[in-house]
């Protein structure tokens, strides 16, 4: 985790993951028994055939977010200020791709609040493709919403 | 990543505005000398009324010389009721009272100005005088020794051209943006004609001929979005001013060029100029040319870049491959997306 990028795959879509963005994920992980859950948005861009995406940057908590060891709400407008930036700044290439949060979990799988919040994302964002991360202790997972529902994203090793 | 923002990055490296550091300090010592000049003026009995910068700074299209010269035309106006008849008069007051005076070695009386090196600090001013008679202007033409038929009080519209170029009320729709767009093409190229010609042709492809075929020409280009794309814009100006009428067929696939004022004079701005410079200046514009379609056609990122380097020069960026894939075309979207309030357990 974190020394080079990573790049997860799942039919014909491929996420590319900085190594920046990796290491603030290892970084954030719940390794102490006192760790709050950490979260933030995904800001990338895609291929004009949109079959690849790249996470350029991640947004981590503000002051006006809140968490607990097994919950959090993102509520900052900060993390949409750092989007719209991104974007200005990117001659709109670079766009809200979804978002992240950690789970003290080795191996991490969603709860029903993070899919029930997923859904509520991708309603927000019409036809765009969104990317769902969860970093476990160990490791991370990609999701995407798929036909079968949400659906993780293999990662090529 | 759209090819725009490479040209955004080249014309921050290129252009020279007033609000650059470098020129500033050019202005502070233009404006010593002409508090000089209008002492010096108002002694010989035709003080000056009115001074102002005219040239590409004051219409937004300097660009920075790779030389690091900076040029600044800096006007000055006497009341005609107090003009003398000789008008290279004035032209020798300002050479040998003012400028030799504060040790200009190379102080020169031309035809339409008297030109002024400061050349430890790279800074070259020009002084056009002109006597003004109601709202007309007219430009002492003649050098030092210049006899009676070959010097007068010709009649000129500097401020005039200056609006011209300036004028954006034919622009339909975000004018601002169009007008911008313009002094863009305009820089490209200048910097275009530094990078291609000789230094001694490049001398005779005069700014604001150039300055002239790009506004008659100008061909705006915008996407859907309101985004400029310069690359369009340029090369369907550059076609435009191929076949707008400026290049004459000679013998032996020669071209003569020329380009008449929008204002008074009204002259040939390349009058007297040769043929050998309007077939270099004809055919090097058609190779620009082509290599712009080649760059619209090209589809790899980084190629582009190549292309309109090797147009520009170096100031052009071409950015390096890397694992991100900048040299994959990116999807541009209309909006950032919504974030709103998330919650996960």
């Amino acid at each position: 985790m974190g020394d080079e990028n990573a790049i997860f795959k799942n039919g014909g879509i491929s996420l590319n993951i900085s190594k920046d963005a990796l290491a603030v994920w290892k970084n954030h992980r719940q390794i102490n028994a006192r760790d709050h859950e950490k979260f933030g948005v995904i800001i990338g861009s895609c291929s004009e055939i949109k079959d690849e995406y790249w996470v350029e940057s991640i947004t981590t908590p503000f002051p006006n977010d809140r968490s607990t060891r097994y919950s959090f709400l993102l509520r900052d407008r900060n993390h949409q200020k750092a989007v719209d930036l991104a974007f200005v700044e990117s001659g709109g290439t670079s766009i809200y791709l979804g978002t992240w949060h950690t789970h003290p979990e080795l191996i991490p799988t969603p709860s029903l609040i993070d899919k029930m919040d997923w859904l509520s994302c991708i309603g927000k964002n019409p036809g765009r493709q969104l990317f769902f991360v969860i970093v476990g202790t160990k490791e991370i997972r990609v999701f995407v919403r798929t036909s079968f529902g949400f659906t993780k994203l293999i990662m090529e090793s | 990543m759209s090819i725009q923002k490479h040209f955004n990055t080249f014309h921050d490296a290129i252009k020279l505005s007033k609000q650059d550091d470098a020129y500033k300090t050019a202005r502070e010592r233009d404006d010593s000398i002409t508090n000089e000049v209008r002492n010096a003026f108002k002694d010989a009995g035709y003080p000056v009324i009115e001074d102002f910068i005219q040239g590409s700074i004051s219409t937004d299209t300097a660009i920075l010389k790779k030389s690091g010269d900076f040029d600044i035309d800096r006007a000055i106006v006497i009341d005609c009721d107090n003009a003398p008849d000789n008008c290279v008069k004035p032209k020798i007051t300002l050479c040998e009272n003012v400028l030799e005076k504060r040790g200009f070695q190379n102080a020169k009386i031309k035809k339409p100005c008297v030109t002024a090196d400061y050349k430890n600090e790279n800074l070259h001013i020009d002084f056009p005088i002109y006597r003004k008679n109601g709202a007309e202007y007219e430009l002492a033409i003649g050098k030092r020794n210049a006899d009676e038929s070959n010097r007068k009080w010709e009649e000129a519209d500097p401020r005039g051209l200056k609006d011209w170029i300036k004028d954006k009320s034919s622009y339909i729709g975000s004018a601002s943006d169009k007008l911008s767009q313009f002094n863009r093409l305009v820089r490209y190229l200048k910097r275009w004609r530094d990078e291609k010609f000789s230094e001694g042709v490049a001398a005779k492809i005069h700014s604001i001929g150039i300055t002239v075929m790009a506004k008659q020409c100008f061909s705006p280009s915008f996407d859907s979005d309101g985004k400029p794309d310069d690359l369009i814009a340029l090369k369907t100006t550059v076609s435009a001013m191929l076949i707008h009428g400026y290049f004459t067929a000679k013998a032996n696939c020669q071209y003569q060029v020329s380009v008449f004022l929008p204002k008074k004079p009204w002259r040939d701005i390349f009058d007297g100029s040769s043929v050998n410079t309007g077939t270099q200046f004809r055919n090097k514009l058609s190779t620009l040319e082509g290599k712009l379609q080649d760059a619209i056609s090209e589809t790899d990122e980084i190629e582009k870049c190549k292309i309109l380097r090797e147009v520009f020069g170096d100031d052009f960026p071409v950015p390096e491959k890397s694992n991100n894939s900048a040299s994959t075309r990116k999807a541009i979207f209309s909006s950032s997306g919504a974030v709103g309030t998330s919650q996960g357990a």
